[in-house]
């Protein structure tokens, strides 16, 4: 009997361990894995294959704070007339027709209290890679950086760059 | 480290797979023996400093029996504890190919601390004549060794934890930033000997119960003494490596996770239950022999404890792994395109028209605008300067702002021509008819 209370605990113990990471693991889908975007954007065919420079769709990278997602008109230039077959293509039509901006899953996304600018950083020719990865193979866009201010410091103290809390907490 | 970069090949699909592969086999065999020889000295070691002040012949045979055990044989310490090292080193290596040699790096720095941890270990075994006599001179080596041991394995599990955090490739710039903390990493270290006590109390229960030397089942009561610190190794080990599981899971850096490395690790701990159950029943019921079970359960989850790591490290580095790829494919192409270069090809204009029909025309027409300018304005500065068409579409530049740019075709040389010669003579044909 205590035999059989023992080897119950036992399995509960581990039983318990089991839901723990089940629950990681639907934490992590939900709110830390790579977002579904309302199009399935495959960076790695139009940056590797097309030969697109990131500046042509993410314009404002090297003016502004932001990089910013392109408009939709800037992807019809081309797919009016390219693979308008594909149903990826035929949503992204829909929206175009109807005016409709489509809504992008954030896929970075630092809190308010920071600063953070993308125009210094390609002024001083920092890559894009350095920080988003290897974008141009990437067929799901996918974070790779942590983004902490740990990784911000580490990089500015390599660089020389400012670590003043001011910099980046304005 | 270039030495290393030019040793080996830029990858192939086919290449980095098997490379994978042969990673995680290694790992699981080294990490199996590895946790063996430490756990096994480890525990005699402490045995031994025990029996020394409360004598106790069980101690003193038991501890003897888990050093010969685990220092079993110099070559089988040689191919499954020191040959693995700089193959993984290679492996590593292979796989990170131009972004970070410091985890193959670890490996390289680690080896000679494993072979001096080895040496000492086996003086421990051989000196045990030397115990009544002088116990430090014994004792001592076997310390040192462990010792020894213990850095290398810091070393090469900092080394492991790095290849999966790829954020922190850019940062290591000297020895000391090397052993820059993390949670992570001190999981993956503190993780090690409560992996070796599994493997060594599970091991103990396989090899003395069923080993063929029946003799020593007849001392009941060191068998009992066996069964005691086999089976409650093998219990504590399972009851703590779930935390460590759940721990490495939190702090694994986001790009190493993915669905399928926490389902591995689910199984993981469905395994480490099931082996739990049986190190229990093998201390409670002490009329049945220990079998095989527990030792293979031990072994399969020490397996997927790797197959998860090797998850982690190749979540870490997909697309990088990618790039490596295309640069393989790049290689290739480029091959044949000498091969090709060699052999001239002869273009022909019905072959030309077949790539107008399936790759330009999505974007261009002679006559009007579609996606890109019509050919009818394009091609004139052409006529006669086939060359440059052909240089143009091969490397398509930017030409008109009006328009996107136009993308690399990917087309072999043959087929350059051949739609350079199509295009011009339908031009030329067309502006003819329409003087
Ligand atoms: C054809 C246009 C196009 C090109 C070229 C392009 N991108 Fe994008 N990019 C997009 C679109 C559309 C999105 C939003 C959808 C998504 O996240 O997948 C995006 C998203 C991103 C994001 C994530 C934004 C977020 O939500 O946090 C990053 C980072 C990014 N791109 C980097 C790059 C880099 C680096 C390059 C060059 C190697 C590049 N892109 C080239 C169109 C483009
Ligand atoms: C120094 C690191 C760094 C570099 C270099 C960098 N980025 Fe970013 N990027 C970030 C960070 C951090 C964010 C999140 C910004 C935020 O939430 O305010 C971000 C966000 C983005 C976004 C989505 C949000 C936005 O700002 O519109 C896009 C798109 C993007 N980056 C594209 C690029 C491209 C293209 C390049 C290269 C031209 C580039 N980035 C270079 C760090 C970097
Ligand atoms: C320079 C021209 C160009 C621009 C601009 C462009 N694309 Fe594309 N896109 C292509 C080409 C070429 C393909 C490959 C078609 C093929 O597979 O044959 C493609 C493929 C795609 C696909 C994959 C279709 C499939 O299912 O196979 C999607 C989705 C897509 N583009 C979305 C976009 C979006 C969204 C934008 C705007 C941010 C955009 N494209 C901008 C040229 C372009
Ligand atoms: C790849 C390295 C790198 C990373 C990562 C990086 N930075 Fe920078 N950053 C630099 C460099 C280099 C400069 C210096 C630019 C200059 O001097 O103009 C800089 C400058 C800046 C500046 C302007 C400094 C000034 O003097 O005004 C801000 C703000 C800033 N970074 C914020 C951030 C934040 C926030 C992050 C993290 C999300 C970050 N950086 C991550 C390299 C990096
Ligand atoms: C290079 C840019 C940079 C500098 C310099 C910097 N920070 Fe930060 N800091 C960040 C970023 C990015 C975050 C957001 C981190 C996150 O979301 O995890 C942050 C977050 C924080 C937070 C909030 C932490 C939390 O968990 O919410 C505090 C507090 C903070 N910083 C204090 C400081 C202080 C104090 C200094 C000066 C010693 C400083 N920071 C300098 C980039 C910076």
């Amino acid at each position: 009997m205590k035999k059989l209370l023992t080897v119950s605990l036992i399995y509960a113990y581990f039983g318990v361990i089991i839901v723990v990471i089940g629950g990681l693991r639907a934490y992590w889908n939900k709110y830390k894995a790579p977002p579904d975007q309302p199009i399935n954007f495959p960076h790695q065919i139009h940056v590797t294959k097309v030969g697109l420079k990131c500046f042509f769709c993410h314009s404002n990278a090297d003016k502004s704070i932001h990089a910013t997602v392109p408009p939709v008109s800037r992807c019809m230039s081309c797919h009016k007339a390219v693979a308008t077959d594909r149903p990826e293509i035929q949503k992204l039509t829909g929206y175009w027709k109807e005016k409709r901006p489509i809504q992008w899953a954030q896929v970075h996304k630092l809190p308010d209290f920071v600063y953070f600018s993308h125009k210094r950083h390609m002024k001083k020719g920092v890559a894009c890679e350095t920080c988003h990865g290897q974008v141009g193979a990437m067929m799901k866009m996918r974070r790779v950086r942590s983004l902490t201010m740990g990784w911000c410091i580490s990089c500015h103290r390599l660089h020389q760059a400012s670590t003043d809390c001011a910099t980046c907490h304005k | 480290m270039d030495y290393i970069n030019q040793l080996i090949f830029p990858p192939s699909e086919g290449h980095l797979l098997v490379a994978r592969f042969l990673l995680v086999v290694t790992l699981v065999v080294h990490f199996a023996y590895i946790g063996f020889a430490v756990g096994a000295s480890m525990i005699s070691l402490f045995l031994n400093v025990v029996d020394r002040d409360t004598p106790n012949a069980n101690l003193r045979r038991f501890a003897k029996y888990l050093i010969d055990l685990g220092m079993v044989h110099r070559g089988l310490v040689f191919f499954v504890g020191i040959v693995p090292i700089p193959v993984v080193a290679l492996l590593y290596a292979q796989n990170m190919y131009q972004t970070s040699e410091l985890t193959a790096l670890a490996f390289v720095v680690a080896l000679p601390l494993v072979v001096a941890g080895f040496c000492l270990l086996f003086r421990y075994k051989a000196s045990w004549g030397l115990r009544e006599k002088s116990f430090l001179l014994h004792l001592a080596p076997g310390v040192l060794g462990l010792g020894v041991l213990t850095v290398a394995y810091f070393i090469i599990l900092s080394g492991v934890s790095l290849s999966m955090d790829p954020e922190k490739w850019p940062f290591i710039t000297n020895p000391y930033n090397f052993f820059m903390f993390s949670w992570n990493n001190m999981i993956r270290f503190l993780r090690f000997p409560i992996m070796a006590f599994a493997v060594t109390g599970s091991a103990v229960l396989f090899f003395y119960f069923n080993w063929p030397e029946g003799e020593k089942l007849e001392d009941e009561q060191y068998s009992r003494f066996v069964r005691y610190v086999g089976g409650g190794l093998t219990l504590g080990a399972c009851a703590v490596l779930p935390v460590f599981v759940v721990w490495n899971l939190i702090t694994l850096p986001n790009v190493a996770l993915s669905l399928s490395l926490y389902g591995t690790c689910i199984i993981l701990v469905a395994l480490l239950a099931c082996a739990a159950g049986k190190a229990f029943g093998a201390l409670v019921s002490p009329a049945r022999t220990p079998g095989a079970g527990i030792f293979i359960t031990i072994l399969v989850t020490l397996a997927l404890l790797n197959v998860a790591d090797s998850i982690a490290h190749e979540n870490a580095i997909s697309d990088h792994t990618s790039v490596l790829l295309s640069a393989a494919q790049t290689a290739k192409l480029e091959r044949e395109a000498k091969r090709e270069a060699a052999a001239p090809a002869k273009g022909s204009v019905a072959e030309g028209e077949q790539v107008f029909k399936k790759v330009c025309a999505t974007c261009h027409r002679f006559d009007r605008k579609v996606v890109g300018p019509p050919y009818d304005q394009t091609l004139p500065q052409y006529v006669g300067h086939q060359d440059q068409l052909e240089a143009f579409i091969r490397q398509p530049s930017k030409k008109n702002p009006e328009y996107p740019p136009m993308p690399q075709l990917g087309l072999r040389s043959g087929e350059v021509q051949s739609v350079a010669m199509y295009l011009l003579q339908t031009y030329q044909n067309g502006a003819g008819k329409k003087k």
